[in-house]
């Protein structure tokens, strides 16, 4: 009985987190407009981040900048490969489903890298099952298993600050 | 000398938006296209906010479409995923179905 109580106030006060951070988002996205719609949304948005348990993240800071270059240079070459193969008269594909081994254990590890493995060259996951990541790849040729291995690196290093 | 980077980086942004579509239209399967999508239109927005960047007389400005660029990024890389599994799940299902 007690616990549950200490469970709900606990739900309560990080609900209630999520409500602040969520109005404040609209009431900058909508320049203040509209202020009354935007509380409506952002109790709702609250109670679903309730629901589905998102914990609140822990980022390494100095570990960000590597991070983002690292990103940004693979957006480029992902969004550069995929504009090749849609122009070239041919369209040279060669895609399959693959699977890679993670290395990581951590949950919100494998929850962001497989969000993000869609934006790499070449690459998109659908999900993860028994440590292993699917994804699928334009091309098998492909080095893919590198480029997510580093992506791997990258947020284990951004959000646990450890090695995977 | 800032308003042609502009200008340029407006027209690779909208490049990039037109040869994703491109790609949705020639590539030969629902994963593929994705594929194209995703990373086209991501980089696509990346570039026409960078090139109104340049544009912009106010910081809050730039932060407010950095910000929304970073939102775009985060729904569309969690829609394609999404769309990949929903669509992995009705293949099986419709390969259990022909069996």
């Amino acid at each position: 009985m007690n616990s549950g109580k200490a469970n709900l106030w606990r739900k309560l006060q990080t609900g209630a987190i999520w409500c602040v951070a969520y109005f404040l988002l609209w009431l900058i996205l909508a320049a203040g407009e509209a202020p009354w719609f935007g509380l409506l949304l952002a109790v709702f948005a609250a109670w679903v981040s309730v629901r589905i348990n998102t914990s609140r993240w822990f980022i390494r800071l100095s570990a960000l900048p590597a991070f983002i270059v690292f990103f940004l240079v693979e957006l480029w070459l992902g969004a550069w490969d995929v504009a090749r193969r849609a122009v070239h008269p041919k369209v040279p594909l060669n895609p399959a489903w693959v699977s890679y081994p993670l290395k990581t254990t951590d949950e919100q590890v494998r929850l962001l890298l497989s969000a993000l493995t869609g934006l790499l060259p070449g690459t998109l996951a659908s999900h993860y099952q028994q440590g292993k990541l699917h994804v699928h790849v334009l091309d098998q040729g492909q080095d893919w298993a590198g480029v997510i291995s580093h992506l791997e690196e990258h947020l284990t290093r951004l959000l646990t600050g450890g090695q995977p | 000398m800032i308003e042609a980077l502009s200008i340029l980086l407006l027209w690779l942004g909208g490049a990039f938006f037109v040869i994703g579509t491109v790609g949705l239209l020639r590539f030969p399967d629902v994963y593929s296209r994705l594929h194209a999508l995703t990373k086209a239109d991501t980089l696509g927005l990346g570039l026409v906010i960078l090139g109104l960047s340049l544009r912009a007389d106010q910081l809050f400005t730039v932060l407010l479409m950095l910000f929304i660029w970073l939102l775009v990024m985060a729904s569309s890389a969690t829609a394609c995923q999404l769309l990949a599994r929903y669509q992995l799940q009705s293949d099986k299902d419709s390969s259990d179905g022909g069996k």
